[in-house]
């Protein structure tokens, strides 16, 4: 029989209502993964790196996704992608940007930056979220997580 | 839990080939599979898939167009735009998202890399 390790996404969302979802979302998947949320940029960033409140490794391992807001206080979403694309410890980390606008700017960038998947939140609020599920199922298959 | 029913539209075999066995590999159920936009109209309406994965080029209706026909009817269709990992005119995923797509995907390139993350998805599974 194989066991499966647990899943470790990092969710990086300032909006507790779009936390719930998404985690509701998640949760109701094929993939019950493990989730640290976190509501700004900084502390994501030092989640990343093992700084601050976050330098034990094994409570706050690497991520095997990251869903990324792209509104964050202190450090906004693009520099976060920015700088995980740029680290070579990091780099392997899909990045599944998430975004309540459909802002051509900030689509673009977030692929140009290396976003693996670029998710609309508004199908969070659609059918209960069971096709934000599908949909996140799907995207973490298809990105190897 | 049921499976999750996928459609696949891509204008190559190849493609077609790879990602549907990864797919099914992963535990999804791809219910069809589509080599052009009306195809993938036609098969959409016949299987009623969770969710649909279409390509940007795609001949006859292309990726945008079909997007944008699922979605005018069912507005919370569960649509995702297969992208290249490199593209010269990534105002297209703009039009795409605009058109009703609720993610884009960037599909692997090659049979390698398709390779690369199942055995890193299964290599997982497996450990404790």
């Amino acid at each position: 029989m194989t066991i499966q390790r647990e899943t470790n996404i990092l969710l990086v969302e300032d909006t507790e209502e779009h936390a719930v979802l998404m985690r509701r979302a998640l949760e109701n998947g094929k993939l019950k993964p493990r989730i640290f949320w976190i509501t700004d940029g900084k502390a994501a960033l030092d989640f990343l790196y093992n700084l601050g409140d976050y330098v034990d490794r094994e409570a706050n391992p690497k991520p095997d996704l990251i869903l990324l807001d792209l509104k964050l206080p202190k450090v906004n979403g693009l520099e976060i992608l920015e700088q995980v694309k740029g680290e070579e410890r990091l780099r392997d980390i899909p990045v599944v940007v998430l975004t309540a606008s459909d802002e051509g700017k900030d689509i673009i960038r977030s692929y140009q930056g290396g976003a693996e998947s670029y998710f609309t939140k508004s199908v969070l609020f659609l059918n209960k979220g069971a096709d934000a599920t599908v949909i996140l199922d799907t995207v973490m298959a298809m990105a190897g997580v | 839990m049921e499976k999750i029913k996928i459609l696949l539209a891509d204008s190559s075999t190849f493609t077609r080939i790879l990602l549907a066995n990864a797919l099914e590999t992963l535990g999804f159920e791809v219910v069809a599979v589509a080599k052009d936009g009306r195809e993938a109209l036609d098969k959409y309406a016949q299987h009623s898939p969770d969710i649909a994965l279409i390509d940007l080029k795609l001949e006859g209706i292309d990726g945008i167009d079909v997007i944008r026909a699922l979605t005018t009817d069912n507005p919370s269709a569960a649509v995702a735009l297969l992208m290249p990992e490199n593209m010269d005119d990534p105002d297209v995923i703009v039009e795409a998202v605009r058109a009703g797509a609720k993610a884009y995907i960037k599909k692997p390139t090659s049979g390698e890399e398709i390779k690369e993350r199942l055995t890193k998805l299964l290599r997982r599974r497996e450990e404790k």
